[in-house]
């Protein structure tokens, strides 16, 4: 849990747009962008952690949404203190050919499918608590003290600067949102998506 | 019905008074390629479906009543089936069609986008389906399970929130791309390459 606010990132970002008064960047429209870029950053670096139980059925497929509804991903699966291995929804043929009616004495292997369903094998033949660890999605902020973000405040930089890149953008401001995004590109290893980005920026010009 | 939230982004970073209903349609239109796999590296909405094999019966209808676009996996009974090509079927057998056996391949309709054909056809007709593959209680035997990807254009899912930058980007580039009285290619190829950015923040795991 950080301890920064809505209402100072708001101030923070105002200052750096040059519109402490708020004319050309309502606060309503920086605060939309400050949510849904820190939900983005964390979705990539995996700052905010919680966790679920899940109790086995008769049946490998499980609803993400259904488990908790704020999962962005699910980055561990534990029966008790083991650990189960994760895989690509991909590779789960290469487990067993006929995985979706496997059955076991525990599961081994879990994987991702898309955001909606999660896949664990072999189906444990007696129910199983396991405990989901997953990345959650962060509370929103609001234009307030209250309440505070949950990501770790030494992210603080690289969240604001991914909005003011997104507010340049609304600005049309491409040169300098360009070189905000180089600035946090290897934080967030999108070296390769900004140097194409500036490519084809650099042939509009011509 | 399009999703206010992105509907808000849209207008947020757009700053031209957009068409409202062009707005919507492309938010459908997007959510629809992010189905059928046109974005790469997201795999957003996804879905399980039993299909109900008939004896004889090479081609089937994806469940698209459930929004199926792209069949991510397919299942015949327990076994998980191979892709193949349709030439991979006509060098397995020319009568793939009118061999009855258990499935062990199938293949994308190179037509409909939205049927699929097992090679070969299924011996025996399925079990009666109730349920899904997510909450069944008897396993219907001898029937299809389809995971796929799928199309909600409602995208009310809140663990979809840290992509709606993302979709709004994508809208905003075809709004901004099309001939009208706010066309600008420029931010319209920019808004592409930010959309396309913050899909590879929400997908880390599909690079």
């Amino acid at each position: 849990m950080g301890t920064l606010a809505g209402n100072t990132l708001i101030d923070e970002l105002s200052r750096r747009l040059r519109d402490t008064g708020n004319f050309g960047y309502a606060r309503g429209d920086i605060l939309s962008v400050l949510n849904v870029s820190q939900r983005a950053v964390n979705a990539r670096l995996g700052l905010v952690l919680s966790s679920a139980t899940l109790t086995t059925v008769n049946t490998p497929l499980y609803d993400v949404p259904s488990i908790a509804t704020d999962i962005v991903r699910v980055v561990e699966v534990r029966d008790n203190d083991r650990i189960l291995t994760k895989v690509p929804y991909e590779h789960l043929v290469y487990q067993d050919q006929n995985w979706l009616r496997l059955y076991g004495a525990q599961a081994e292997v879990f994987a991702n499918v898309g955001r909606d369903l999660l896949v664990v094998i072999p189906t444990p033949v007696v129910p199983t608590s396991l405990t989901v660890t997953y990345v959650k999605q962060p509370t929103d902020l609001a234009d307030a003290a209250t309440p505070l973000w949950d990501l770790p405040d030494e992210h603080k930089s690289l969240v604001l600067d991914l909005v003011e890149a997104v507010l340049l953008f609304r600005g049309r401001e491409f040169e300098n949102m360009q070189a905000v995004l180089e600035r946090i590109a290897p934080a967030l290893g999108l070296e390769t998506t900004i140097q194409q980005l500036r490519r084809g920026s650099d042939r509009t010009r011509e | 019905m399009p999703n206010a939230t992105v509907t808000a982004l849209v207008q947020t970073l757009a700053t031209v008074a957009v068409d409202a209903t062009q707005i919507g349609s492309y938010q459908d239109q997007t959510i629809n390629d992010l189905a059928r796999l046109y974005i790469p590296r997201a795999l957003v909405q996804t879905g399980a479906s039993f299909v109900a094999a008939v004896k004889g019966q090479a081609v089937y209808d994806l469940p698209t009543t459930d929004g199926a676009r792209t069949a991510l996996l397919i299942i015949y009974d327990e076994t998980q089936l191979s892709l193949a090509r349709y030439d991979e079927a006509q060098m397995f057998n020319q009568a793939w069609r009118d061999e009855q056996s258990r499935p062990i391949a199938y293949i994308n309709d190179t037509i409909n986008r939205a049927k699929f054909a097992v090679v070969p056809t299924p011996s025996l007709d399925g079990a009666t389906i109730a349920l899904t593959p997510l909450t069944y209680s008897v396993w219907p035997d001898a029937n299809l399970t389809v995971v796929y990807a799928k199309a909600d254009t409602a995208y009310a899912g809140t663990n979809l929130t840290d992509t709606h930058l993302a979709l709004a980007f994508e809208v905003l580039a075809r709004e901004l791309g099309r001939d009208s009285d706010h066309k600008d290619p420029e931010a319209s190829a920019t808004a592409k390459a930010m959309a396309t950015v913050f899909w590879q923040l929400s997908f880390p795991e599909l690079e």
